[in-house]
Parts: structure tokens; C-alpha cells; sequence
């Protein structure tokens, strides 16, 4: 037996929800709230296993609840259930300490499968946004691989740094001002993990840059 | 020759007194004189002359010949270059002129000497003394008495008081002839006290003969009669006839109305003296005052005789007064005598010359009062002049005064003007200025409370569709989902119906305002929009952060972010791109913003480029205070943005 509570700011949406569960044998709904206050006042009370939790509440925002809940009642799990696709809202509330992320266009047998997932103890994402995460990270891993990718005027800056011209030189030659020929210089040393211009070269044409 | 003498012979030769006097041959006198001149040289002929031409006019009387001697002195002081002789011969050029009557030749003469002798005060005082004649014997007893006075000055400088006492006696004689006794007196009488100091006896004499005839024209007999007395005493004593003689002469004249047989002892007495000395001149007088005593005593013939005698000398020393006196007393004792026609001839005679006399008086008056007259006209002309002059100065002081007054105010008026508008100018300068601020700030304001307006009406529609209309949506599909169970097509049609209508809200919604941008910061934000978009278009969007945690205000967070979106879908929808690079990073106080596609890119200078929101874009920077660098060629466009939060003076 799962005991289940459902917090979102949306009567229809908690009440649709219960009665979504009502029928499942191995659930049992034991409450609902409509704002973090009063969920964790009747947590005090009586700690469900599973907290299917909005994010977009009238006091307190879901991702910062979920901290509040694993530190204060750690043997509730959160999942997430929002209407919010957005890789960096699920990062930050699995960071948090949530255990699933659904969206609330889930089906019926997907937050079955969440709630049977995670009262085991693993985590559950719903498969759109799997799939988002794991893009977002090759994405970054393509980016900061081996091979930097430097931008068409930061390859022009570096460029000009190896042919000795000054700052002042370079800005007059791009038509840009200083500072922003300083930005791509930093940004250059950034991404290639130098310290200094003379180490910036260097690796520029250790990594085939130049 | 000392010039104490040469002053008093000049004084003698004021009167004419002793022109009488004819001591010496002309002839002999030239003769002597050609003798010595053949011994000289130029300058002591010159010398020879000019003391020979004041002998002959001194001594002997002839004018002709002291002229003469006169011309030779001046030739030989011209030739021998002498300006002391040529000075001393025009003195005596203008004494001889003066004495000839030609006054104005002689004051031309006089001048020259003068301004030749300006420092040598004695010999020019003997030149003024001249003048002082001329101006007399012209009748301008002013000017001679002004001339004397100066003479009076150079004698008192010298403290000559024999001269000074000459010169007292001259003034003494002009007041006398201007009939004023009174001062006449005081300078009598004060050269006599001086004559009397250095024993001049003659001189002493004269001065109390003045002195009795002053007396006598003030009616004071008795007075004159003492003077009189004592100058027959001190000529006595001195046993000068010619004075003695003049005394008795006066004496008898003065007597005659009070004590007739003392003056009949006078007159004689007197007449005696002159006829043995031959005086003729003054028997004249004696002549008459005889006449009237013996008419008195009632002795006809003897006054007839006497008078005639008179008359005789006065026709032939042409003297007017005492012919017309001589005609009267014949007049009157031929009327006593009953000879009528002889009285009345003679009394023709006496008015004919008495009438001549007044006209010579009256002309001499009336060219006198004119002299007085004209001097005072030409006194007033110049002191009128002056007046003019001196107005006319005053005038022109003023008008100068005026002019600087008028230059002065013209020039602070001007100072002040170009003061006012420099002041004007730097104040609309400054005020253009401060519109320049005002206006831009209420640029931004308005950009601000815009892009404000929007976020808060996207975030208002966003959270709309979102919590509201995606909630009932999501529930309603609970619902059906419950629904489910019965089996029924219709549902579930309904079912994907809603869950596609869910999609587009949620697309719709996130569009509008992204939830992370809301919720979270710009990396976040950006980063799931980069992910987002990836997911849906085709090209590959990479984005990479770099640098420090972003820590800006929302505003500024919502501007980047729409920036990014605006060129992140421009290079997916003009630029035909297949890959966009988006990269942001922050250090200290930059943020940077760099998009880099690898498209067609696009003409900046194609103004139908500016309609797919690059002028959104700039205007964006702008209000950011950032610095924009489009590049774009057939590779691609890379955009990179520079913002310095320093830079941006709102939070």
C-alpha cells in the first residue's frame, strides 16, 4: 500500500488527480493540499510515502519545498508534476531531492508508473523529458570536449593576438571597442583553460587552432 | 658820460625847458668832430657819432645835424657788427624822431633798443623813459604811466633812489597834466624827500615848484605860496639864476591878487634875472603878470607896453596860451583907454586863438577820451573774447566729458550685453544639456515602462494560459482519462485533442515568458530555450556559459534573454542555418552575448533587414547601454554584445 498526497494550487487539478487514483488498489490518497503551508502542517500530522507536488504553488514554489521536505521528513518522496518541460526546472528540483518529474499531460499510466517506480526507491522522469536531458547534456559534452569551439571573433581576436597586435590595435582593426576585444581574450583563455596570453598561444596551437 | 647826468638831461629834455639854451657853434662843433672821426676805427666811430648826435640834439639844438650823425653811427655799428652801438644808435633815432613828433617812428626805434637790452635793465629803462614821453605827449597818460611804473620797478631793483626820485617826479608831472593834484602830490613830495636826502638843490627846487603849482590848482595859495618861497630859497642858496628866477617869476604870478606892489618886486626882480641871462622865453609870462599889475594900478600905457612886449615874444616863440593871454590884457586895457576898436580887434584876436586853443584842448580830449574809449572797447572785445573763448572751452570740456560719458556707458553697455549673452549661452548650453538628459531618461523610462508593460502583460497571459487554462485542461483530460475505463473511442480522441491543445498552451505560454527566466536566472533561462528550440527546428543550437554566476536585475536578464531569442530565431528563420552557437558569459561587471549561425547571413544595409527585429534588438542595447557588433557574410553572422552593468545607471 502507497500512501499518496497531492499539493497543487488547482482544486481541479488535485480533485482529477485523486479520482484518477481512487480505483488503484495498492494507492491510497490519504491528502490533499492546495499550498506548501498546509502540507507541512499535515505532514507533522501524517507523512505520506509519495508527495506529488506542483510547482507553481500561491506561497512557496515546489522546488524549494521539495528542499524544505527532504531535510525536515526525509522519508517522503517527491515527484514533480508540473506543467514545466524545462530541463533546468527538473535538474534544480532533482537536485533538491525529488524523486520523479511528470508533466501534467501525463498519461494515466505513466504517473502510475512514476509512483510504482519511485516508492521502490529509484527515480522516475517522464520520457519527453529524459529524452531533453540527456540532449542538453551531449550537447554540452560535444561543446566542452577535447576540441574547444571558439566563435567566429573570438578565432579573429586569437588570430590577432598571435600576430603581437595590442589591444588597442585589435579594436581599431575589428572596429570594436577594447573592452569587448578584453571579453573575447577572456572568453578565449576560458575556454582553452590558459592563463595567461603566452599559454592561451600555446595551447591554441597544441589544440590546431592556429 | 655818467648816466646820472644822461638821466637828468634826459629829464630836462622832457620839457623842452632848455631848448633855449644855444651855447655853442654848429659849424665849429662839425668841424672838431671831422677832425677826430679820421683817427677811429668802425666801432669807435660808430661810438664817436652816437655821442656827437646827442650833443648836437642836446646842446645845440639842430636836429639835422643830430640826425646826420645819428645815420653814421647806425651805418659804422652795422659795419663793424657792434650791437651795442647799433642798439644805442636806434635810441637815439627814436629820441630824435620823438622830438620831431613822428612818435610812432620813434617807438618802432625805441622797441628795437628795448628788446636789445632786455637784460640790461638801466639801459633799457632810459628807452622806456622815451616811451613814456611818447605815450604822453600822445595823450595816453595810462600807458605812460604804466610805462613809468616799470621804470619805477627797474630803478627800485637797483635801488638807485636818484633815478627812482626822477622817475617820481614825472609821474608826479602826468598826474599833473590829467588835473589830479592830489597824486601828483604824493609823488612830488616823496621825490623831493629824496632830492632833499641827496642835497640835488636844483632838483629840490624844481620839486617845490611842482609842488606850489599843484597847490595852486587845488586853490591852495597858501601852500603853494610856502612851496614857492622855498624853492626861491634853495635856488638862492645854491645861487642857480634860472630857478631863482623861475621862483620869483611864480612868486610875482601868485601875488598878484593878493599883494600887488610885492608882486610887482617879484615879477621885476624875476624879469631882471632873464634878461641878463637872456631867458626870453620866460619873459613872456613876467611880461604879462606885469601887465595886469600895471592895468590894476590903473597905469595904461605902461600895461599896454607890457603886454605888447608879451605879445611880441609869445608870436615869436609861437607860444598859444600866452599869445591868447597877451590879446586879452591888450583887449582889456585898450577898452579901459575907451580905444574900442583896438579892444575889440584884439578881443577877435584873443577869441580866434582861445578858440584854436579849445579845439586843440578838445581834440586833444576827445582823442584822448577816444584812446580811453577804444582801449576800453578793445578791453571789453577781449575779455568778451576770452569769455567766449573761455565758454567755448568749457563747452568743449563738456562735450568731451559728455562723449566720455557716452563712450564710457556705450562700452559697459557693452561689456554687459556680451556678459549676458556669454551667461545666456552657457545656461542654454547647459539646459540644452540637461533636455539632452531629461530626454534621454524619459527615452529609456519610456523603453523601461514598454518592455516592463510587456514582460508584466506576457507574464500576466503566460501564467494565464499556463496555470489556468493548461490546469482545467489537464484536468479535464483526468477526467476522461477516468472516463477511460468505459472504453469509449470518443474519449479518447478527446483525450489527444486536449493533450495537443496542452502543448500549444504550454508553447504558447513558455513563448510569452520563459519559465526559468521566471523562476530562475538567464543561464538557466537561455540554456533551457536553447534546448527547447533544439528539440523542435532542425538546426543543432549549442549553448555555452562562461565565467562568473550572472547576478543582474530581472530587467536586464529579460532584455539578454529576449535578445538571444530575437537572433537566435532570426538565424533559424532568415539565416537558413544549421548550426547556431549561443554563448554567454559573465566576469566582474561584462556580460557577453555572442551568436554565431553558420547561414546566408544578410546586407546590414538592406533596410528590409531592419524588420526582422534588428532594430528591436538595437534598441534593446541601447537601453542596456551596450555596445552591438554585427558581422555577416555568406559564412554566416556573428553577433556579439557587450553590456557594462557599470555603465547602466538603473537597476
Amino acid at each position: 500500500m502507497i500512501k499518496v498526497s497531492i499539493t497543487d494550487d488547482h482544486y481541479v487539478v488535485l480533485k482529477g488527480i485523486e479520482s484518477l487514483l481512487k480505483d488503484e488498489k495498492n494507492i491510497r490518497v490519504i491528502s490533499i493540499h492546495e499550498n506548501g503551508k498546509d502540507t507541512l502542517k499535515a505532514f507533522e500530522v501524517e507523512q505520506p510515502d509519495i508527495l506529488i507536488l506542483d510547482i507553481n504553488l500561491p506561497d512557496i514554489n515546489g522546488i524549494m519545498l521539495t528542499k524544505t521536505i527532504a531535510k525536515s521528513f526525509p522519508k517522503v518522496r517527491v515527484i514533480a508534476m508540473t506543467n514545466h518541460e524545462d530541463v533546468s526546472f527538473v535538474k534544480r528540483i532533482l537536485d533538491n531531492g525529488a524523486y520523479g518529474y511528470l508533466l501534467k499531460n501525463a498519461h494515466k499510466d505513466e504517473l502510475l508508473q512514476a509512483l510504482e517506480t519511485v516508492s521502490r526507491g529509484e527515480n522516475y522522469l517522464q520520457k519527453d523529458i529524459k529524452k531533453k536531458i540527456l540532449n542538453q547534456s551531449l550537447g554540452r559534452k560535444e561543446y566542452s570536449a577535447l576540441q574547444p569551439k571558439l566563435t567566429r571573433r573570438e578565432t579573429e581576436v586569437l588570430k590577432a593576438i598571435y600576430e603581437e597586435l595590442t589591444t588597442n590595435e585589435i579594436s581599431e582593426k575589428l572596429f570594436v571597442s577594447p573592452k569587448t576585444v578584453e571579453a573575447h581574450r577572456m572568453n578565449i583563455m576560458s575556454k582553452l583553460g590558459a592563463k595567461n596570453s603566452v599559454g592561451m598561444i600555446k595551447i591554441a596551437i597544441e589544440k590546431q587552432l592556429l | 658820460m655818467s648816466y646820472r647826468n644822461y638821466i637828468s638831461v634826459l629829464f630836462i629834455l622832457s620839457f623842452n625847458g632848455l631848448l633855449a639854451f644855444q651855447n655853442e657853434n654848429s659849424n665849429q662843433f662839425q668841424d672838431s668832430i671831422k677832425v677826430e672821426i679820421a683817427k677811429l676805427s668802425d666801432s669807435l666811430r660808430a661810438q664817436k657819432y652816437y655821442n656827437a648826435s646827442f650833443h648836437a640834439l642836446q646842446r645845440l639844438n639842430d636836429l639835422k645835424l643830430s640826425r646826420l650823425y645819428a645815420d653814421s653811427a647806425m651805418y659804422y655799428a652795422k659795419q663793424s657788427g657792434f650791437k651795442d652801438s647799433e642798439a644805442k644808435s636806434h635810441f637815439q633815432f627814436g629820441l630824435i624822431e620823438r622830438v620831431e613828433g613822428n612818435y610812432e617812428k620813434a617807438l618802432d626805434h625805441l622797441n628795437r633798443n628795448i628788446n636789445y637790452f632786455k637784460n640790461d635793465s638801466t639801459l633799457m629803462a632810459y628807452s622806456l623813459f622815451q616811451v613814456g614821453v611818447i605815450h604822453r605827449a600822445l595823450g595816453d597818460y595810462d600807458k605812460s604811466l604804466d610805462t613809468y611804473v616799470d621804470i619805477l620797478n627797474i630803478f627800485e631793483k637797483k635801488k638807485d633812489s636818484f633815478a627812482i626820485a626822477s622817475t617820481l617826479n614825472s609821474i608826479g608831472n602826468i598826474y599833473g597834466e590829467m588835473k589830479k593834484p592830489d597824486e601828483a602830490i604824493v609823488n612830488f613830495s616823496t621825490a623831493l624827500q629824496i632830492f632833499e636826502s641827496k642835497k640835488a638843490v636844483r632838483d629840490i627846487a624844481n620839486a617845490h615848484e611842482n609842488l606850489s603849482k599843484m597847490y595852486l590848482l587845488k586853490q591852495d595859495t597858501v601852500t603853494a605860496k610856502a612851496h614857492i618861497k622855498k624853492a626861491l630859497t634853495v635856488a638862492r642858496a645854491s645861487n642857480e639864476d634860472y630857478q631863482i628866477a623861475k621862483a620869483l617869476s611864480t612868486l610875482g604870478h601868485v601875488y598878484l591878487n593878493s599883494d600887488l606892489e610885492l608882486a610887482f618886486n617879484y615879477l621885476n626882480e624875476a624879469k631882471q634875472i632873464f634878461e641878463d641871462k637872456n631867458f626870453r622865453r620866460e619873459l613872456i609870462p613876467i611880461s604879462r603878470d606885469l601887465g595886469t599889475y600895471h592895468q590894476k594900478k590903473g597905469q595904461y600905457k605902461l600895461a599896454e607896453n607890457a603886454f605888447e612886449r608879451s605879445l611880441q615874444l609869445a608870436e615869436e616863440f609861437q607860444e598859444q596860451p600866452n599869445l591868447k593871454d597877451a590879446y586879452r590884457g591888450l583887449s582889456e586895457v585898450h577898452s579901459l583907454q575907451g580905444n574900442y576898436k583896438k579892444a575889440f580887434d584884439y578881443q577877435q584876436k584873443y577869441m580866434s586863438v582861445k578858440d584854436s586853443l579849445f579845439n586843440v584842448e578838445t581834440i586833444k580830449e576827445i582823442s584822448r577820451l577816444q584812446k580811453q574809449f577804444e582801449a576800453k572797447k578793445k578791453d571789453s572785445e577781449i575779455s568778451q573774447q576770452k569769455l567766449q573763448l573761455e565758454t567755448q572751452k568749457n563747452e568743449l570740456q563738456k562735450k568731451d566729458m559728455q562723449f566720455n560719458y557716452a563712450l564710457g556707458s556705450a562700452l559697459l553697455l557693452l561689456l554687459i550685453s556680451v556678459a549676458i549673452w556669454l551667461v545666456y549661452k552657457q545656461r542654454q548650453k547647459r539646459k540644452d544639456q540637461e533636455l539632452l538628459v531629461i530626454k534621454n531618461e524619459a527615452q529609456i523610462n519610456a523603453l523601461e515602462s514598454l518592455i516592463e508593460g510587456e514582460e508584466k502583460e506576457r507574464l500576466r497571459i503566460s501564467k494565464e494560459l499556463h496555470d489556468g487554462v493548461n490546469g482545467d485542461l489537464s484536468a479535464i483530460k483526468h477526467k476522461l482519462n477516468s472516463l477511460l475505463e468505459l472504453n469509449n473511442k470518443t474519449i479518447k480522441e478527446a483525450v489527444v485533442m486536449i493533450d495537443k491543445s496542452c502543448e500549444q498552451v504550454r508553447a504558447i505560454s513558455h513563448n510569452l515568458v520563459p519559465p526559468a527566466l521566471e523562476n530562475f536566472d538567464l543561464e538557466s533561462a537561455i540554456s533551457d530555450y536553447c534546448t527547447n528550440m533544439n528539440n523542435i527546428h532542425k538546426p543543432q543550437i549549442r549553448f555555452n556559459y562562461l565565467g562568473d554566476t550572472l547576478n543582474v536585475s530581472k530587467l536586464i536578464e529579460v532584455n539578454i534573454f529576449r535578445i538571444t531569442q530575437e537572433l537566435v530565431t532570426n538565424s533559424i528563420k532568415h539565416a537558413k542555418a544549421t548550426e547556431i552557437n549561443v554563448q554567454l558569459s559573465s566576469r566582474k561587471n561584462t556580460i557577453q552575448l555572442a551568436v554565431d549561425d553558420n547561414g546566408v547571413g544578410f546586407d546590414m544595409s538592406n533596410p528590409s533587414v531592419d524588420g526582422i527585429g534588428i532594430s528591436n534588438i538595437k534598441s534593446r542595447v541601447a537601453f542596456l547601454n551596450g555596445e552591438i557588433d554585427f558581422v555577416s557574410s555568406e559564412n554566416g553572422t556573428s553577433v556579439n554584445i557587450l553590456i557594462d552593468l557599470s555603465k547602466i545607471n538603473h537597476d
